[in-house]
């Protein structure tokens, strides 16, 4: 991975805002579902992320994302 | 009684209506209703030219409301069949959306697609490319545009009783089926919706997030409103879903007066939208907020009204309702301007079939979904094919002219659910005092935020984990913790050790989000021979069901409750 932005930190802020509760332990490659964080939840986190950081992630780039590191990969992509 | 083409033609004279469309990327789109006729008669003329004539059937994949309207209008009146599909799901697994996609191409004989640029790489890897796949062809919605002639007339002339669209909620995703929906059914189904269930006229306006794929949205909002001339304001449902205080700011800064939902939004409302977002809507202009499409929960509702009323938000304006593709949409609607009627029926009676109303903590409690419209019927029958009377829990029935024609070249199944002009729903309810009160489902449907499952399916995707028996396993749903229904898993595994088999339930859960996109509650695996099945070898999922709930099942791995995580969310108080 190149130097770009680690959204790491910036996911577990935004899911324990979204789901209420605090995440331990999760690396980006942490299974989102293992999570426990439902479709809806990881909608909204994405919606969060985008607020925060002012872009737009479109739908197509949501697609075939299982970890934690696939979303923060799209994302880092789009801050490019 | 006019078709919807006609409409759309009359309409033109409204210069100053419009609809309003927002984009993902947050830009807004006004469309007169003179534009929308002139870009409808436009699209027409270039299908033709692209050589697609009255009757044929044309798939739809746009995930922008403004792309999929323009195509969906351009192509009705262009007197072709459009099929609208459900756009890539977020969070699922390509290969599958490909292969679900083939067999609704397959069962509406489909060979267009009209689709946006940005899917075109995506289907031509997953559809176009897949060995086997029948020709295709792909259109996108920039060959739509460009130029027309000043003086909008439509290509050819659409009858009442011609086909104006496939709608395809129905079946598993292996045997999908298309409702076939004519004009005569649509200009009925608007009329019921718009002027007997909302008593609307043309200073209402429709705000809207829900998939235009689907009946609630497409019907609801790009159809029936246009009937009325009431202008609608359509969201992304992506939109909504990841911002969902994006829905009632739109129904504030628009003056909504209409709007259409699930349950499970309202309670992702109540539950997603801060004191700070909310503190300066005004919400008194909404006068129906309804809600369908899943089983509806008198508290999730209450919840609602309570959490918004400091906006203006009136809880009369609830407004449950009870419909299906096949009905066209609507089948009932709960009075307008009246609270809500809650039942608390007694468990034990329940079980009997009958709807006794108690006081007892531990009851039922039901929401009713309205009264039918004017011109329509509707019965409750029980197995032996008898009518029912009041309080007395059958199969619901519903005749008249909403009623759709059939599946589309499915005879069969068709003659199944089509009988001497009676809808048979495969919905479980009662009647009391005219009022429907739906209870459950004869079909083994799951619905989970609005979208339905087909166990077939699901069983299908889980029995071929490694380590699942082969056709050992059933799917069904149960109450989950966010007001919605969650799906459970049960399976017949093969003997292996603890720390294996708990490998197991998360490759089930797994294997089930990238194929379905579903996120499965629980998988509860049970040891070989054990599925409950009847004399015929055929699993029995209700009896599972019942059986989990007694603790009879013969468990190889102990329940872990504690990893339920979202329970503890839902148990969380509402105030912030």
């Amino acid at each position: 991975m190149s130097e770009s932005k680690n959204l790491l930190p910036l996911f577990l802020t935004v899911a324990a805002r979204v789901d209420k509760r605090s995440f331990d332990d999760v690396t980006r490659e942490s299974v989102i579902t293992d999570l426990g964080i439902d479709s809806l939840s990881m909608m909204q986190i994405v919606g969060e992320m985008e607020t925060e950081l002012k872009i737009q992630i479109p739908d197509e780039d949501l697609v075939e994302i299982i970890t934690v590191g696939d979303l923060c990969s799209k994302v880092e992509h789009r801050l490019v | 009684m006019r078709t919807f083409v006609e409409v759309l033609r009359d309409n033109s004279v409204y210069a100053e209506h419009a609809h309003t469309f927002l984009r993902m990327d947050g830009t807004e789109r006004v469309i007169s209703f003179p534009e929308l006729w002139r870009l409808a008669c436009g699209r027409a003329h270039r299908l033709h030219a692209l050589g697609l004539h009255k009757g044929a059937r044309v798939a739809l994949i746009l995930p922008e409301p403004d792309a999929f309207v323009l195509a969906f209008l351009g192509a009705m009146t262009a007197g072709l069949v459009p099929v609208p599909m459900y756009p890539p799901l977020t969070l699922a697994k390509m290969d599958a959306y490909g292969e679900t996609l083939r067999h609704i191409l397959h069962a509406s004989g489909a060979d267009t697609i009209i689709t946006a640029a940005a899917l075109e790489p995506m289907l031509r890897k997953h559809l176009l490319e897949v060995p086997g796949s029948a020709n295709v062809r792909l259109i996108l919605t920039s060959e739509l545009e460009g130029e027309t002639s000043e003086r909008p007339v439509p290509p050819c002339d659409v009858k009442l009783d011609d086909l104006a669209f496939l709608q395809f909620t129905s079946g598993s995703t292996h045997q999908p089926k298309g409702v076939m929906v004519t004009h005569r059914n649509l200009a009925h189904n608007a009329h019921a919706i718009m002027f007997d269930g909302l008593r609307a006229n043309a200073s209402d306006r429709g705000v809207s997030w829900l998939p235009l794929y689907h009946d609630m949205g497409l019907i609801g909002f790009v159809v029936a409103p246009l009937f009325a001339q009431v202008q609608v304001m359509f969201m992304p449902t992506m939109s909504f879903i990841r911002r969902p205080s994006s829905w009632l700011e739109s129904l504030h800064r628009f003056r909504g007066t209409i709007t259409f939902a699930p349950n499970f939004a309202y309670a992702l409302a109540t539950r997603a939208i801060s004191e700070e977002q909310s503190g300066a809507w005004d919400l008194s202009c909404v006068k129906a907020l309804g809600c369908g499409a899943e089983p509806i929960h008198a508290d999730t509702l209450s919840r609602f009204a309570a959490r918004f009323q400091h906006c203006g938000l009136r809880p009369e304006a609830l407004l449950p309702c009870y419909g299906l593709a096949e009905a066209t949409l609507a089948v009932t609607f709960a009075a307008l301007d009246e609270p809500l009627i809650v039942e608390r029926i007694d468990k034990r009676a329940m079980e009997r079939g009958v709807a006794e109303t108690t006081s007892s903590d531990d009851a039922l409690e039901l929401v009713s979904c309205g009264k039918t419209f004017p011109g329509h019927e509707l019965a409750i029958v029980g197995e032996c094919g008898a009518r029912l009377g009041d309080r007395s829990v059958g199969e619901v029935w519903v005749r008249g002219p909403s009623v759709a024609r059939g599946y589309y070249e499915h005879p069969g199944a068709s003659a199944e659910t089509f009988v001497d002009g009676w809808l048979k729903t495969g919905d479980l309810g009662y009647v009391a005092s005219g009022e429907l009160f739906v209870c459950g489902r004869a079909k083994d449907l799951i619905i989970t935020h609005g979208k339905n499952y087909y166990p077939q399916d699901i069983e299908r995707v889980a029995s071929d984990v490694n380590g699942i028996r082969a056709e050992q396993c059933v799917a069904f749903a149960r109450s989950g913790p966010d007001g919605s229904e969650e799906c459970v898993i049960v399976a017949e595994a093969h003997k292996l050790a603890s720390p294996e088999l708990r490998g197991l339930v998360a490759a089930v859960k797994q294997r089930v989000r990238a194929e379905l996109g579903l996120l499965v509650g629980e998988v509860v695996l049970i040891k070989r021979n054990s599925l409950p099945k009847t004399s015929s070898g055929k699993v029995r999922r209700r009896d599972t069901r019942a059986r989990l709930e007694a603790g009879t099942l013969a468990l190889l791995l102990e329940r872990p409750r504690v990893l339920s995580v979202p329970k503890a969310r839902a148990s969380r108080p509402h105030a912030e």
